[in-house]
């Protein structure tokens, strides 16, 4: 079987990477391969990591208000890049009230802060099998 | 969707089948393009030192190509990939070609797949290919046996004498490098390390380099150069091909006789028989 792969990126101008770490220490104990890409990732670099590294995912963590630019930005380039199958899910300080627009642009889900780690590795080691692409 | 981008998402992912283990051909196919090996304990500077030289490369239209490997957790099997980190600056440059891969269990320093990746990068023409190990020890030697050209790192304050005296990591190498240089005990390092050499008979050249700052990285380069030069003339290593096929053998042949013992149950059985004082040579006799 395929070790899943998984890109945790900080996205802009955002230096809150407490979050990011948590989640990328608690993939890894649930066995996945994770690529942390460190702060201040443009959406252009997070896309070429992602195909670069043959990621079956991409996760953003996001604390700056900015996620729906972000998001916008980083599904427009996957869909130029021809790569628009890695599915994209989001974490950090974000309302509610933007996750349905977020799911519209083509954000697959949103884990924001309380969200115990058990339910987004439950999540992602579903996301293939369920095929919900 | 041009050709370009397509064809380095294709890259990726026959490297991924390769690292998955769907695809075996690369591990026999020739790596072409000239391969420089980084290796060296864990937080000496490696990744720093590996930016240098991409920024090197590019500056003289090289396509280069970076294969980064860090551990597996023997645990859960996961691993935290944090060596491109510091080289995310070359994230979208197409001719920079930047490869993480856990180690998945393979002592040595380096992946099983780690060869084959590179004779896939090599057929796409990235050349040179960068092969950093994980933050060794002392004896994960097998960059060595793989690549061209290989760089063993220091840092200041890493030992004595007789650390220097030890099998391993200080029988490899091609080039020793110093990095951290500005720190006060550097000197003394490069003093240990060439007396050691000295005395072994090897030609290894040292460098002092400062990684964060650039300094040092052009003697680096020219002693990447002279030896590179070396190697065109006599000719890449015959052992590398051996190495490879050695590796993905012994790997499959392990899985599959612990799988095909397992499915008897001999396997679980061995192991508690031998807890309960039976006699190891005789387990290993019968299950042989």
């Amino acid at each position: 079987m395929r070790k899943l792969r998984i890109i945790v990126a900080k996205a802009g101008l955002d230096g809150h990477d407490r979050g990011a770490k948590v989640v990328s220490r608690a993939l890894r104990d649930a066995g996945f391969e994770v690529i942390y890409t460190g702060l201040r990732q443009s959406p252009e670099q997070i896309v070429s990591t992602a195909i670069d590294e043959g990621a079956d995912f991409i996760g953003i963590s996001i604390l700056s208000g900015a996620h729906m630019i972000v998001a916008e930005k980083i599904i427009r380039i996957l869909k130029k890049r021809n790569a628009a199958d890695i599915p994209v899910f989001m974490g950090g300080i974000i309302p509610d009230s933007d996750i349905p627009d977020l799911k519209k642009i083509g954000i697959k889900a949103v884990f924001g802060p309380g969200t115990p780690t058990s339910k987004t590795i439950t999540y992602l080691k579903n996301y293939h099998e369920n095929d919900n692409s | 969707m041009t050709t370009v981008e397509n064809s380095r998402r294709q890259l990726a992912q026959l490297i991924r089948k390769i690292e998955e283990g769907e695809e075996f051909s690369y591990y026999t196919k020739r790596i072409l393009s000239r391969t420089i090996g980084i290796t060296g304990s864990g937080g000496v500077g490696k990744s720093t030192l590996i930016t240098r030289l991409i920024q090197h490369y590019r500056e003289k239209r090289k396509k280069v190509a970076v294969v980064a490997t860090d551990p597996s957790s023997p645990f859960s099997g996961g691993a935290l990939l944090g060596d491109r980190i510091r080289m995310q600056r070359f994230a979208t440059d197409p001719n920079v070609f930047i490869k993480s891969v856990a180690s998945r269990g393979k002592q040595g320093g380096i992946a099983l797949s780690t060869g084959a990746i590179a004779s896939a990068l090599s057929e796409s023409k990235y050349d040179p290919i960068i092969i950093e190990t994980l933050g060794i020890g002392q004896d994960e030697i097998d960059v060595s046996k793989l690549v061209d050209t290989s760089i063993v790192m220091f840092s200041p304050r890493t030992g004595d004498q007789i650390q220097a005296m030890k099998a391993g990591i200080m029988e490899i190498g091609d080039i020793f490098v110093v990095n951290k240089a500005d720190m006060p005990a550097a000197d003394a390092m490069a003093a240990q390390l060439t007396k050691e050499i000295s005395e072994s008979g090897r030609r290894v050249e040292i460098i002092k380099t400062i990684a964060t700052t650039g300094e040092g990285i052009d003697k680096l380069l020219e002693a990447i150069e002279k030896h590179q030069k070396l190697i065109d003339a006599v000719g890449k290593k015959k052992e590398s091909a051996v190495y490879q096929i050695e590796s993905i053998l012994r790997d499959k042949i392990y899985c599959y006789i612990k799988e095909s013992l397992q499915k008897k149950n001999y396997w679980d059985k061995a192991i508690k028989d031998i807890i309960n004082g039976e006699s190891i040579a005789e387990i290993i006799k019968q299950l042989v």
